[in-house]
């Protein structure tokens, strides 16, 4: 035992020694590494919820996007939005065959030629 | 000997909403990292036996510690960063299993992108030539049969000889039961032993 108590304090004074007398270069690069650890970890990601906290996040993410969906579908952002969803109104409550609309473009252009004639 | 003698620098301007850890321990536990970076990359390059390869791991090593657990106690530090950093190492072992494969399968030989162990030491200031060359040689002899263990047994024993963890730290440090270790710090010492007893 005595003499493996000897090899085993040898090694480890081979060990120091090896710590001892890194060269210069690795030295220097060991210290930017660890200016870089402590800089980068100041910048830590968002933290992972956890998984039991995914679904109520789930339900409250839907949530949120149904009262903004709501807000604008009731709100008026500008006059253009508003316009659009006036006349979507209107064709949805038009007496007219639907299939008057889908020709409409064509309509308006042929009133457009014969305007001109 | 290289000396860390460059001045301590200002702390990183910090110019955005901040989300780590608390300001107040990062001096200790930059004074903490610089205390055990050097017998980590030690570690880690016998591990690998590449110096490129112990650096990365010892750097991810030290930003998952200072990401992750810096805001824990200092006394917690030592084992956490022990913990990551055999983590990491065994990662680097399992990763390279993969490649070696890799290349026996398309037939490349496997490089020798080791390092010669004699490359990495620097001359110490010894006096004395003899003894200069001496603690070379044992150093190297010492890389080498290090190198040679199976990871387990190099990780018990490197933990325990030169870290001077007791069989449950290592054992919380390695991941494995506190009978593995002993076996594994066994083995180690007795394969050590029979190779080294000439030059130790």
């Amino acid at each position: 035992m005595a003499s493996e108590d000897k090899f085993l304090q040898d090694a480890k004074r081979a060990l120091d020694a090896a710590e001892k007398n890194l060269d210069a270069g690795t030295v220097a690069r060991l210290r930017a590494a660890r200016r870089q650890a402590i800089e980068q970890g100041l910048h830590k990601p968002a933290r992972v919820r956890p998984g039991w906290l995914l679904p109520v996040g789930g339900f409250a993410t839907a949530g949120i996007a149904l009262a903004v969906a709501g807000l604008l579908w009731f709100s008026a952002p500008n006059g253009n939005f508003m316009q659009a969803g006036v006349g979507d109104i209107e064709l949805l409550t038009a007496q007219e065959n639907p299939d008057f609309f889908t020709e409409l473009e064509f309509y308006e252009w042929l009133e457009g030629s014969e305007n001109a004639v | 000997m290289a000396d860390d003698t460059a001045p301590t620098p200002a702390w990183p301007a910090v110019n955005h909403i901040y989300e780590g850890p608390a300001l107040e321990p990062l001096p200790a536990l930059d004074r903490f990292l610089a205390g055990v970076e050097r017998r980590a990359f030690v570690m880690a390059r016998l591990a690998t036996g590449n110096a490129d390869d112990a650096h990365d791991i010892v750097q991810d090593a030290m930003l998952t510690l200072v990401r992750s657990y810096a805001s824990r106690g200092e006394q917690e530090w030592g084992p956490l960063f022990h913990t990551v950093l055999q983590s990491r190492i065994a990662d680097w072992h399992r990763r390279s299993k993969v490649r070696n494969r890799l290349r026996v399968w398309f037939g490349k030989r496997g490089e020798d992108d080791e390092d010669d162990p004699l490359q990495n030491i620097a001359d110490g200031r010894s006096p004395d030539p003899p003894t200069q060359l001496k603690d070379k040689e044992a150093m190297a002899a010492l890389e080498s049969a290090i190198g040679k263990l199976p990871l387990r047994q190099q990780q018990a024993f490197m933990l325990r000889v030169w870290e001077g963890l007791d069989v449950a730290q290592t054992a919380r440090a390695m991941n494995c039961s506190e009978g593995s270790v002993k076996t594994h710090y066994s083995r180690a010492v007795h394969a050590l032993r029979e190779q080294l007893e000439d030059h130790l």
